[in-house]
């Protein structure tokens, strides 16, 4: 038996929790979108090449990247995983700055290295460096004695490439999210999120979300934010440019210069792929895929257990934040995407959570322990599309009771509450989750 | 079965075997650009379909193998479509084996080419044949999610 609440995408929602669960087009995909959907599809798999003589439809690739294809970190559209001690980053990437705020109020980039560490260079160049994580292992026991294990990562770079960083610089880890419902996110009144804004500072239990106030390169002004782990970037478009520039090195008409600083000497080596390297014709094919993945149903949205566990989940204010059900506004050109009911337990609002996951990194006006409030749909299909459990912006935590257990700041207060819940029902309310 | 076959004639062949290398008329794009094989290949994928509704798969010495298909199923619960998909699909088939060689060759030119008539012709075949599968599933109960 189905029930509403299994269309988590509203009408795009697809029905299949196997690996390809975050593979599906929107179910009410258009004929007329199927062309783009698929261009768009089939650029995002493909590797981009080095520019060479030969000219290529994908090439452009680098002087320095960090993957050669955006399928490769958002392995079948789904989640990256964090690194360890042997196994340098493969599906993250790692951002770096220093202290200030370039002109529009985002990150100041660090003098050589830029916004973003390229640990991948084409021959020729040298890759800015290379990121392994090791983990601090922190025990802590829930209310009835049962002991948990977190681990504490630690980010060591290696081979830097064009010498050190400036002393303050911060670095901040990020593996790459599922990419399922981003049209509709996109979607979503900025009436709503204001809406949520005001809820949120009326409240007096510290929970106080804000939105996150961004550069939009295309319409020249600053405005919500809404993709990102800080909720840096307004819009799939710039979103996906950004991705096709800083993880690809690749142009595009919204980004058209390299990823490089002026401090590193790489470009007298690369050729360029074409101005800009990514036609438009493939760039908004790849952004209306981008916008158009169908969101997977909920599975056992009636079991006596996980009801139990949605029941907790607003008990513990946790859907004060995860906000369950959104809908979406006039979306135009996408008929798909409007006037949906949604379920994407986010309100796209930063909220702090606290100095153990901080940082220590402004993005305009989220501070280091601030984060987006991540979408929750899809998430207990991770496993299964993706073969690991990571969770949280550097994927520390391994599934959703550890994601839980370093809540802090303003979810400090729900948190306690989980350790505090008798085993039955934390597993109640984790069994919730993973049916999203 | 249906999301097997649907995969197939939809997201692969339709999609990006064909749709891709013939909306950037690239060489490079073709799914056998190095053996020179795509058009074979775009065939035997069409017949496979054929073959899972038709229940049926002829050997490579002649001999066929024969039992029920996914359109014996159909006919139970839509004999109209069951008969509309029957037709599809051999105009795909006549409509693939009608491209001209080498497919590399076809999607290039201006789209009143004769090659690109063609192909695009066989595209048309192959948009319809989809359309009545996703209905098919539907008629079956079948909620059918396909790649694109």
């Amino acid at each position: 038996m189905e029930t509403n609440a299994d269309f988590s995408g509203g009408d795009t929602t697809a029905f299949d929790s196997t690996r390809n669960a975050f593979s599906l087009a929107a179910r009410n995909l258009l004929p007329e979108h199927r062309t783009a959907y698929t261009m768009g599809s089939f650029f995002f798999d493909e590797s981009w090449l080095a520019a060479s003589v030969t000219p290529s439809d994908r090439d452009g690739l680098g002087p320095m990247f960090v993957a050669r294809s955006c399928i490769a970190c958002h392995i079948r559209n789904g989640r990256g995983r964090a690194p360890d001690s042997f196994l340098p980053t493969d599906s993250m990437v790692v951002r770096i700055s220093i202290p200030g705020a370039c002109e529009h109020g985002g990150p100041k980039p660090e003098p050589t290295y830029g916004l973003q560490l390229q640990t991948h260079a084409l021959p020729g160049c040298k890759p800015e460096a290379q990121v392994l994580g090791s983990y601090r292992i922190i025990r802590g026991s829930y209310g009835d004695g049962e002991a948990y294990y977190l681990r504490q990562p630690t980010f060591r770079l290696s081979n830097l490439g064009y010498g050190p960083f400036q002393t303050n610089a911060t670095i901040s880890p990020l593996v790459a999210p599922a990419i399922i419902g981003l049209g509709l996110l996109e979607a979503v009144p900025e009436k709503t999120l204001r809406e949520r804004e005001l809820a949120n500072r009326q409240r007096t239990d510290g929970i106080s979300g804000h939105v996150n106030m961004v550069w939009d390169a295309t319409a020249g002004k600053i405005v919500v934010g809404r993709f990102g782990w800080k909720a840096e970037q307004p819009s799939v478009s710039q979103q996906v440019a950004s991705a096709f520039n800083g993880d690809m090195g690749l142009t595009t008409t919204i980004c058209p210069q390299e990823n490089n600083t002026e401090a590193e000497d790489v470009l007298t080596n690369a050729l360029s792929g074409g101005s800009p390297e990514v036609s438009d014709e493939v760039f908004d094919a790849t952004v209306l895929f981008s916008r158009l993945i169908a969101v997977p149903s909920r599975r056992d949205s009636t079991n006596e257990t996980v009801l139990r566990g949605e029941q907790l989940f607003h008990e513990l204010d946790c859907a004060v934040c995860h906000t369950p059900t959104m809908q979406t506004g006039d979306a135009p050109g996408f008929p798909e995407l409007s006037r949906q009911t949604i379920r994407p337990y986010t309100d796209l609002l930063v909220h702090d959570m606290g100095p153990d996951l901080s940082d220590h990194r402004r993005v305009y006006q989220a501070d280091g322990s601030e984060w987006r409030t991540p979408p929750l749909w899809g998430g207990g299909l991770i496993e299964t599309v993706n073969t690991h459990n990571n969770l949280l912006h550097d994927g520390r935590a391994r599934g959703f009771a550890e994601a839980i257990l370093w809540h802090g700041g303003e979810a400090e207060h729900s948190k306690q509450q989980f350790r505090l819940l008798p085993k039955p029902d934390r597993d109640a309310l984790v069994q919730f989750l993973q049916s999203l | 079965m249906m999301a097997g076959v649907g995969n197939l004639s939809s997201s692969e062949l339709a999609g990006e075997r064909m749709l891709v290398p013939y909306t950037t008329k690239s060489q490079e794009n073709e799914q056998c650009c190095f053996s020179d094989t795509t058009e074979t290949d775009l065939l035997r994928n069409e017949l496979g379909v054929q073959d899972i509704w038709l229940g049926r798969y002829e050997r490579t010495d002649g001999t066929v193998i024969a039992g029920p298909g996914l359109l014996v199923l159909l006919e139970q619960a839509n004999a109209k479509l069951a008969d509309a998909l029957k037709s599809q699909l051999e105009n795909s088939v006549d409509a693939i084996r009608a491209m001209p060689t080498p497919f590399d060759q076809a999607i290039l030119g201006d789209d009143s080419a004769p090659g690109r008539k063609a192909v695009k012709k066989a595209l048309d075949a192959l948009t319809a044949q989809n359309s009545s599968i996703l209905q098919a599933a539907a008629e079956l109960h079948i909620r059918l999610n396909l790649k694109n």
